[in-house]
């Protein structure tokens, strides 16, 4: 039952649907092909253009030409290739998001009546592919946007490439030569796919994500930070380390240690109440030396952040020097 | 619950990216927060460098070590270094330094 279920998806998915397109239609097999037809003009031309380049002296001229005519023969079957293509992506989407609908359905359902790992391994496999073909094909969901953003970048792509050629053309054989000529016209194919569209779209998002991290922050009545001295610095370290240690004290289960780390922070919290600002800190955050470890660590670490945002470095060093003291 | 966070506004004639990196070690300490980020940024008008921190309670957090750097390729080669070190990557950023910007990495020193 469950083999026929799955020749029955198998089957459905072949006959119901064509391969997804991605790129100009090639078939290295057919003499009338596209590919073929350029690789005859490729041999004439380049072989005229070897021939050139051979003679005694070398004809660098005629080189030229025939290097710029087997690129300007070439590219209108790509042309047309592409037009072609365009047409049936616009065209055939809606057929294929239909059956792509329904295979995905079905593969989900083979999935969960399958056991063995092969088979899960094959219809996992087929469907991750189709998925990709529909998000490359089109989405259901935006195929009023999509087909024309990816036609749009396409083109875009080509025109890029064919200003190039266009450029180089002007190039003596010796500073463009066949190669670089061919290489360019297999670019110019290749931007006339969905791959390369798709990859420049990815390229221009990371582009525009950059630009918004580079765009300047705007603040407003923040004050503004000047550069340290390092005996402010190495005080903070000090204290800072004092401070952690007794947070850990406090939260940890040893109750001498607690009771200890209280004792401290009530000591140096004393000591503190002695000078004016930080007396008045401390009052402000409502506690004094009497009260409890916990409370009086978390006022500590308030004051001391509310200094810092406000570059009281002056209080700063009265509460570090006071934390580092206190023993 | 997010943890609290602050944000700094550093003046933009630091002498350097070391008096950058000990200015921020020092708040990193006085707020009781790890530093998260680095970025370019006016205040009120004026050019600053935001440096953004998250409160952490209960750890030594350890020196950091901010790098310069200009391209991809000096953005692997300082993380390779770093790594070989057993620091800690953790962000990259943007700062000025005598009032010209620059692209910073920003790696925690292995304690």
């Amino acid at each position: 039952m469950r083999k026929i279920q799955i020749c029955l998806l198998a089957l459905t998915t072949v006959f119901a649907t064509a391969c997804p397109k991605y790129r100009p239609s090639v078939d290295f097999n057919n003499k009338g092909s596209m590919v073929n037809r350029i690789n005859d003009r490729f041999r004439d031309w380049q072989t005229d253009y070897h021939n050139a380049l051979r003679a005694t002296p070398p004809d660098l001229a005629k080189a030229k030409t025939a290097r710029n005519e087997l690129i300007e023969e070439a590219l209108p079957y790509i042309d047309d290739a592409y037009t072609d293509f365009i047409t049936d992506i616009q065209r055939g989407r809606d057929r294929t998001n239909f059956v792509a609908d329904v295979i995905e359905l079905g593969t989900s359902a083979a999935v969960g009546i399958t056991n063995g790992q092969r088979p899960l391994h094959i219809l996992g496999i087929a469907l991750t592919a189709f998925r990709g073909g529909r998000r490359s094909a089109d989405l259901n969901f935006y195929k009023e946007q999509s087909t024309p953003v990816l036609i749009l970048k396409m083109d875009g792509n080509r025109a890029k490439v064919r200003a190039v050629i266009l450029t180089r053309e002007r190039a003596s054989v010796d500073d463009y030569s066949m190669g670089a000529a061919i290489s360019d016209i297999v670019d110019y194919y290749n931007a006339g796919t969905l791959v390369r569209a798709f990859t420049e779209l990815q390229k221009d998002t990371a582009i525009q994500t950059r630009q918004s991290e580079d765009k300047v922050l705007e603040l407003k009545g923040v004050p503004i930070t000047q550069e340290a001295k390092e005996p402010f610095v190495a005080l903070s370290k000090s204290a800072s380390n004092v401070i952690t240690s007794l947070d850990a004290d406090l939260l940890g289960a040893d109750t001498a240690k607690k009771d200890a780390a209280t004792k401290r922070l009530q000591k140096i919290v004393a000591a503190l109440e002695k000078n004016k600002d930080a007396a008045a800190a401390l009052k402000n955050a409502g506690v004094s030396s009497k009260d409890d470890g916990a409370k009086l660590i978390d006022a500590l670490i308030d004051i001391r952040a509310a200094a810092s945002m406000v570059n009281n470095n002056a209080l700063l060093d009265t509460i570090n020097q006071a934390i580092v003291d206190n023993k | 619950m997010a943890a609290q966070q602050f944000t700094k506004a550093y003046v933009s004639s630091m002498s350097s990216l070391k008096g950058l990196e000990t200015t921020c070690e020092g708040d990193e300490t006085n707020l009781t927060a790890k530093i998260i980020s680095l970025q370019l940024a006016t205040d009120d008008g004026a050019k600053v460098t935001a440096g953004k921190y998250e409160r952490v309670r209960g750890v030594k957090l350890g020196e950091l070590a901010f790098e310069k750097y200009e391209t991809d390729v000096d953005e692997q080669s300082l993380k390779a270094i770093h790594q070989t070190k057993e620091d800690s990557f953790l962000f990259k950023g943007q700062a000025y330094v005598q009032d010209n910007p620059i692209k910073v990495l920003v790696f925690r020193e292995k304690a």
